[in-house]
């Protein structure tokens, strides 16, 4: 069997974990929120975008409405909810999210019928042989994307001002207020931001996977696995997590007999991962936020 | 600062919900067939029917991840054209459709309190994904009879007391197999499912026995998770197996999620690639793109495109005037018409609208045979029977540009475990009126 097929795929769906990864743990470095929600902020994103397509509206115009609209939907719950999640621990912050994705699931699966949809971008179009495998544009500007997010973020949070801000709430949050950080227009950047990366990953998702209310919800469940391979903490980790999960889940799919268990595979690399950390006498979460 | 910010986000919230309103949706496939105007259901007296209430219900899988609700939604609007056009000889039909929300325990519930409520006569345009063997039970129990408008588990064709009106997965999975067969494309033949039980492997286990029959090289028979997001295993198991044709007899979405992946690696090949009637929808045809050009699929009544014949016209008049504008026109659709139409056309005959009661109802429903219509292949009945499968005999159809056009007209569809079916309706002359 060719296996490049499968590699390609792999690592496609692992950058966009990545690439999804990076949003939710930014936002977690930043506001202590585990955002549950990201995938459905995603699907929602996507599923604007689809019907804006519908509505003959331009691709790109409608691509960058959708990740607009990610970014305001995530923001207009960090400013609703923020203040209020900011008083609760984290298991409670975390839950309050998925309340979120359900009313974001709920929303769609009443505004949208169970009809067949595709979301095609252009670039899909645009495709090449490789070694018995077929690349297309949208697979190179996934990874290229998910490389380009964490460098850009990794410099964003090392020289800006903003990013500096975002490390010391990282570190501690109390003492970064006493010290004249604006926690609140920190955390909202934050917030922002992993909405915009949500409906991005929504429409890669979209192009790539399926587009339906519920493959994109619960898309969370690999990049939550991401970002515990990246230990809560490191973006670069983040990152190869993403795409080692991938190209793992692709290759086990591509053994007849592992076939139908390659959906667990995010589930047994984060359970090692957490294994491997305790038995280091690391509790990830618990680092972070110390 | 977090003024600005909590404005700014509701600038951008409603400059999104601007964008959206004033797009406009395009015309709808089907739309404006035919006018309102001319539009007579039932009696076609057009006058309001407001004798005492007749209580129909309906059990449909309307939430949980599926929506079937098609089908009740077409019965609901062709019983509102009824009932501007004197109801059943004047008594008005109050519709009432249950969620059962995908959950076989809330089936079993509302069939239990359908039942229960001994003014409801009959069910009618029902479209559970999962409950027809809970509903089935107290149904029979309480002599309630159910004209299902779209039947998807093998216990939905295997009720004494429901009664669907199209063929079921099964029978479309097998009809797209025939098709095949007759045009020398079946030489290798390969099917993909749904891994659910009482459906996905009813169907597979079809596909396997007529395979046999036929002389069909069943090179695969493959049953994916409903939730499987990675198509590239089965699409390389495909290529590798040389199959000639394929049959998808998934949900619609999943199909289009299988044809977008073998899209991306160009592995259309010469294989004649086709779906059960599950994804012969007008948006389908939309959605999966020129590369598709060819797709064929089952349609388990007339083509949705279609624009002649009474019933046809009469089911596109009546979506437009009485169904929501985004109610879904496809087979489903029809098929729900078409149980309500059954319902009215038979309950008409009884003279005295009076003696209505479920008693009565069920007898007559009952003795419905050789019901004929230009949406159906061949008569449909009810008859007293442990298993009910009428609609046996379907059309085939194929993308071209975009659109459904037809590919074959109207077949019988074999398949070994219907011969007994197929022995009662000539030894009880249930094809005849």
């Amino acid at each position: 069997m060719n296996l490049l097929p499968f590699i390609v795929a792999g690592l496609v769906s692992g950058s966009v974990y990545a690439l999804s990864g990076v949003g939710v743990l930014v936002l977690y470095r930043t506001t202590g929120v585990l955002n549950l929600a990201h995938g459905a902020i995603g699907g929602l994103s996507a599923m604007i975008a689809w019907q804006l397509v519908q509505w003959e509206l331009q691709p790109p115009v409608a691509f960058a409405l959708c990740v607009a609209i990610g970014a305001a939907l995530a923001l207009a719950f960090g400013l609703v909810a923020g203040p209020f999640l900011a008083r609760i621990d984290e298991l409670r912050k975390a839950i309050a999210t998925l309340g979120f994705a359900l009313a974001i699931l709920g929303t769609m699966l009443y505004a949208w019928n169970d009809k067949a949809r595709t979301l095609r971008l252009p670039t899909s179009q645009i495709s090449f042989p490789l070694g018995g495998a077929r690349v297309n544009l949208t697979h190179v500007i996934c990874l290229a994307l998910a490389v380009a997010v964490v460098i850009a973020a990794v410099l964003a949070l090392r020289y800006s001002a903003l990013g500096a801000s975002m490390r010391a709430l990282a570190s501690d949050r109390e003492l970064a207020a006493v010290l004249g950080t604006n926690v609140r227009l920190v955390e909202n950047t934050a917030w922002a931001f992993s909405g915009a990366v949500a409906g991005v990953s929504g429409i890669l998702l979209a192009d790539q996977n399926r587009l339906e209310p519920a493959a994109l919800t619960f898309f969370i469940i690999p990049v939550l696995a991401t970002v515990v391979v990246g230990r809560f903490a490191s973006l670069w980790l983040t990152l190869l997590g993403g795409l080692g999960i991938g190209l793992v889940e692709s290759l086990v799919s591509s053994w007849t007999v592992l076939s139908a268990f390659s959906t667990a595979v995010p589930f047994v690399v984060a359970t090692a991962v957490i294994l491997a950390s305790r038995r280091r006498g690391v509790i990830p979460i618990g680092v972070v936020r110390a | 600062m977090n003024r600005s910010l909590r404005a700014g986000a509701v600038l951008l919230l409603s400059a999104a919900l601007v964008a959206l309103s004033g797009c406009t949706s395009p015309d709808r496939p089907g739309g404006g067939a035919s006018g309102g105007s001319e539009l007579a259901c039932g009696l076609g007296n057009g006058q309001k029917a407001t004798g005492t209430p007749l209580k129909v219900a309906a059990l449909a899988t309307q939430s949980g991840g599926v929506d079937f609700s098609s089908s009740p939604k077409s019965t609901k609007a062709y019983f509102d054209c009824v009932n501007d056009n004197g109801g059943i000889n004047g008594r008005p039909i109050v519709y009432q459709i249950g969620d059962d929300a995908l959950d076989p325990t809330k089936t079993a519930q509302l069939a239990a309190g359908f039942a229960a409520d001994k003014d409801i006569v009959a069910l009618v345009g029902d479209a559970t994904f999962v409950g027809c063997d809970v509903a089935n039970i107290e149904l029979k129990k309480a002599g309630l009879l159910s004209i299902t408008g779209v039947g998807v588990p093998q216990a939905c064709f295997e009720s004494s007391n429901i009664a669907p009106v199209n063929a079921g997965p099964r029978t479309s999975a097998l009809a797209t197999l025939q098709y095949f067969i007759r045009n020398n494309q079946a030489s290798k033949f390969f099917a993909l499912g749904l891994n659910t039980r009482g459906n996905g492997d009813w169907v597979a286990d079809g596909i396997e026995k007529v395979a046999k029959a036929k002389g069909v090289d069943l090179v695969g028979n493959i049953l994916n998770d409903p939730n499987e997001r990675n198509w590239l295993p089965t699409i390389s198991q495909l290529q590798q197996s040389g199959a000639t044709s394929l049959v998808i007899a998934d949900p619609a979405p999943i199909t289009a999620s299988i044809l977008a992946a073998a899209e991306q690696q160009d592995a259309k090949g010469s294989i004649q690639w086709s779906c059960t009637a599950s994804c012969y929808d007008a948006q389908f045809a939309e959605q999966i793109g020129s590369y598709w050009e060819g797709f064929v699929a089952n349609s388990e009544l007339q083509l949705v495109t279609e624009t002649s014949g009474t019933d046809q016209k009469q089911w596109l008049a009546v979506m437009d005037k009485y169904a929501a504008k985004d109610a879904p026109r496809d087979t489903f659709s029809q098929a729900g018409y078409l149980a309500g139409k059954i319902f009215v056309d038979t309950l008409l005959k009884v003279s005295d609208p009076a003696t209505l009661n479920r008693e009565t109802v069920t007898k007559a429903l009952l003795a419905i045979k050789g019901y004929t219509s230009d949406l159906l292949c061949a008569p449909w009945y009810y008859g007293e029977a442990e298993e009910h499968h009428a609609n046996h005999a379907t059309r085939m159809a194929k993308v071209e540009n975009g659109k459904w056009v037809s590919a074959e007209g109207c077949q019988d569809v074999d398949d070994p475990d219907m011969d007994a079916i197929k022995q009662a309706e000539q030894s009880k002359g249930l094809l005849v009126p």
